[in-house]
């Protein structure tokens, strides 16, 4: 046992340089540092909490003077939607959040529909910023909340922070046009039909998985190939795919900023890649929702 | 006069060790995702928004303690206190850990590693790894655990509990774990209720009703759905591997702490200890950043301990 505990360690430590861990040195720089802090703080720790919060509202005062520009000075409550709330908190606003408040947090239909539950929360303004994580794609982050955005929300400025969106006065009619099924029983690569001149939600239920997804997940990357036929990998959640993916093909649209930011490209193809086979689900169904604006 | 040169000598130890790993705030609030995450929490705090009850995410009603890090300023004592309390109980259960059961530059090597941990997450999950592997060896050496120790944990776990819902789990598992523990009845009841009561009394004055805890609990389970797998943590989009390899290797080394003498509370033991790493690699995976870090911290920790464990009366572990 010995021995195996000898290896165990041997391997673990191989697998953290592996990982660029930084090994001991940098481990230990970033010890000193931590005591050296510590240390400070004991001998003089009232300059110390002077000189946090001295940095604090510094900080502060950067990201209002920022907004206090491109903001109107009656706005105190603001929603947000995006994936750093940092203007809200810094910027002195009263964040009226969601439960889920980070975009890409609302990852599972559970956590979407608990955020649905409570979109009369949001206020009059909202500050949207189409960024995620991980390269993931922007319209998977919480589809339905961003659909309500663009039915009750409409464009008032840019900022540098995002877009400020202010309520609609009367809200956007959104009709389901129709409802396509498909089923797709793919190896590695599936491919997505799309439709010509419609925004879509697709919902992706996923078969059997070859191997419990506990251990080894099923590492997804979808392909979005745009008409001028540049390709883009994405990073893809199936977790997510169950609430929806939104597919805007259109080249431009009466929904913009909310729903579609100026410059994105019209899409003309989808394909999604699983690997490693042993992991990904023997077949999927979609299901296809055609958003049409009146 | 020898006894109290000892006995300060380990104070001393004890007290260096503990501002070793204390983490007194240093981040700076500044523009990324992570800090202003991290800042936000302790926003809702300061202003009665709960985790579990008014928002929803992988922390409960004092979230904040998740993170070491302090951004609002009303908030920096309560939080350095908490911080200072949980990290004094680590430092108590480690020194005392190490005095009874660890020997050889194994165990300073396992002390060593302890204090250059840098992630906060990868500290805790090798507290509650430790916390186990405490109770077990006090049972297989036949010895009684130090009642201030446990008391001092339990708190400690507790007040976790409140800031991850996971570490809510694993507090519950540790808590079953003390009273299989060789410590006196009289003791087991008086831990349990001191724990209970405090508990309770921290959920009212937070306002936080059972009813909200149970739909942080809830909300959490939906939470470990979350995965991406987005695998650049390793070349070649190893994480998962890496993560399988890492957890069946410390799977086989907790496989091995089952044994017939001490019969179904090994067993027990044993599942905590695979709970506590299962909860730890999941964390690893689910992002492909310095998460991953936790369970291999995890995997180096626990191999040192065992190497490092006094091996006496043909001890087989």
């Amino acid at each position: 046992m010995l021995k195996f505990n000898k290896i165990f360690l041997g391997l673990t430590i191989s697998f953290a340089f592996i990982a660029g861990y930084g090994g001991l040195s940098s481990s230990l720089i970033l010890t000193e540092a931590r005591v050296l802090n510590t240390f400070n703080f004991f001998i003089n720790h009232r300059e110390y909490i002077l000189d946090r919060q001295n940095r604090f509202k510094e900080t502060q005062y950067d990201v209002r003077k920022i907004l206090r520009n491109s903001i109107p000075a009656n706005v105190r409550d603001l929603g947000y939607f995006g994936f750093s709330p940092y203007p809200i908190v810094y910027g002195n606003f009263n964040f009226k959040a969601l439960p889920v408040f980070t975009s890409f947090a609302a990852s599972t239909p559970y956590l979407s529909e608990i955020n649905s539950r409570a979109y009369w929360k949001l206020p009059d303004y909202l500050l949207v910023n189409y960024v995620t994580i991980d390269d993931r794609y922007i319209y998977q982050d919480d589809p339905f909340q961003q659909v309500y955005i663009a039915q009750n929300f409409e464009f008032l400025k840019n900022t540098d922070y995002g877009t400020l969106l202010i309520r609609r006065k009367t809200p956007l009619n959104l009709e389901k046009l129709s409802v396509d099924e498909g089923e797709a029983k793919c190896k590695s690569i599936c491919t997505i039909p799309l439709d010509e001149n419609k925004s879509m939600l697709i919902k992706f239920r996923f078969g059997e998985a070859r191997f419990s997804g506990l251990f080894i997940h099923p590492y997804w990357t979808m392909v979005v190939t745009y008409a001028d036929l540049t390709e883009h990998a994405y990073k893809f959640s199936p977790t997510s795919a169950r609430i929806g993916l939104l597919v805007n093909v259109l080249s431009s649209s009466t929904m913009y900023p909310a729903f579609l930011r100026a410059g994105d490209k019209k899409i003309s193809a989808i394909q999604l890649e699983c690997r490693p086979l042993i992991s990904c689900p023997r077949d999927f169904s979609y299901r296809m929702e055609r958003l049409i604006w009146k | 006069m020898k006894y109290l040169v000892k006995n300060k000598i380990s104070w001393l130890f004890y007290l260096l060790f503990w501002i070793l790993i204390l983490r007194v705030p240093s981040e700076l609030p500044i523009y990324t995702h992570d800090s202003s995450s991290e800042a936000l929490l302790e926003y809702f705090f300061e202003n009665n928004y709960l985790g579990g009850r008014d928002f929803v995410q992988n922390v409960g009603p004092l979230g904040f303690l998740s993170y070491p890090d302090i951004f609002n300023k009303s908030i920096f004592w309560p939080k350095l206190l908490l911080l200072t309390f949980i990290t004094s109980s680590i430092a108590l259960v480690f020194l005392n850990f190490k005095r009874d059961f660890l020997d050889g530059y194994y165990a300073y090597l396992f002390l060593f590693f302890c204090v250059i941990l840098t992630n906060w997450d990868s500290l805790l999950y090798l507290y509650f790894f430790v916390l186990g592997l405490y109770i077990f060896f006090s049972i297989y050496s036949n010895k009684e655990p130090d009642f201030k120790t446990l008391l001092l944990s339990l708190l400690s776990v507790f007040i976790l509990a409140l800031a991850k819902s996971f570490y809510f789990y694993l507090g519950l598992g540790y808590l079953v774990l003390t009273l299989l523990s060789n410590t006196s009845l009289r003791n087991k009841i008086l831990l349990c209720t001191i724990t209970t009561l405090l508990l309770f009394q921290g959920l009212k004055v937070l306002n936080f009703t059972i009813k909200d805890f149970f739909s942080l609990l809830n909300a959490q389970v939906y939470f470990t759905e979350m995965y991406v797998s987005n695998l650049n943590t390793f070349p070649l989009g190893l994480n998962s591997y890496i993560g399988l390899v890492l957890i069946v290797g410390i799977t086989l080394q907790i496989l091995r702490l089952i044994n017939k003498t001490m019969g179904i509370r090994s067993v027990v033991i044993a599942l905590y200890l695979l709970f506590v790493s299962l909860v730890c690699y999941q964390h690893s995976t689910i992002r492909a950043d310095v998460h991953i870090t936790a369970l291999l911290d995890l995997c180096i920790g626990s191999s040192l301990i065992f190497l490092g464990y006094k091996r006496k009366n043909n001890a087989k572990i």
